[in-house]
């Protein structure tokens, strides 16, 4: 499951917006790395922990 | 010691005139290190100026709402070598100045908006963001491209390219042009106005 998916699975209420004006700003530098979250900045959700996003499985 | 020489005109007529400007300050006048022809504003020899274009020639794929960088592996031409296309896949020009960047690709059968952008230094450049809106219909390829004119200062600062797709949590992949250079997924820049 990507990252997106286990973000959107812990908070659904994230709309497209949320992802393309700055607020959380998800990125892979295609390095091998895979995909990480570059910025959160949401008034009112917190960014996710490792271990939280852990949990979320297929 | 160096000597200047100047010879005249093979025609054996006409004066060459040399015209200091009508001003009581020195000046120095540095001629490049190399053999070339000097232009004038009325000159019809271009200049040349460092030029870089590449593509991707194997598919990429790009998680949804995730700004992933473009992986444009092929260089057409590269003419100061300043376009890294086997690890960073960034642009490092040593000419410090304006350049205009184009980058595009072709997302395939996307189902929602397409974006791509010009990161400076790993962050997205102001103003240099190419929205293109949902194709409509189902799984419809998106063509996304765009141009900026951005500043580098000519050591450290470089330019990458980054590609978003939001389908709704679904992975989609970049089209390889069928390694064609004139493929959608292709980025070129060049020297506008050196500083």
């Amino acid at each position: 499951m990507s990252l997106y998916n286990k973000i959107i699975t812990i908070y659904p209420e994230l709309e497209t917006f949320d992802f393309t004006s700055g607020v959380i700003t998800l990125q892979n530098n295609s390095d091998g790395n895979g995909d990480f979250i570059a910025v959160w900045n949401h008034p009112t959700l917190a960014q996710p922990t490792q271990e939280q996003l852990d949990t979320i499985t297929e | 010691m160096s000597v200047i020489k100047i010879k005249g005109s093979s025609a054996n007529t006409g004066d060459f005139t040399i015209q200091p400007p009508d001003s009581a300050t020195d000046r120095t006048l540095t001629l490049p290190d190399n053999t070339g022809t000097i232009i004038s504003t009325e000159s019809t020899v271009p200049p040349k100026v460092p030029l870089f274009k590449a593509y991707l020639n194997t598919t990429q794929s790009i998680t949804s709402s995730t700004w992933t960088k473009i992986a444009y592996n092929t260089e057409v031409i590269d003419t100061d070598g300043w376009y890294d296309n086997t690890t960073n896949y960034r642009f490092t020009p040593q000419q410090a100045g304006y350049y205009s960047t184009t980058a595009g690709a072709l997302i395939q059968q996307c189902n929602g908006d397409g974006l791509i952008s010009v990161y400076k230094n790993g962050s997205e450049s102001a103003g240099a963001r190419m929205f293109q809106t949902s194709p409509g219909g189902t799984n419809r390829d998106l063509v996304v491209r765009g141009t900026a004119i951005i500043y580098l200062n000519g050591s450290t600062d470089y330019l990458e390219y980054y590609v978003y797709q939001d389908s709704s949590g679904v992975t989609k992949n970049l089209y390889d042009g069928g390694g064609s250079s004139d493929a959608y997924a292709s980025v070129s820049a060049y020297l506008m106005r050196a500083d």
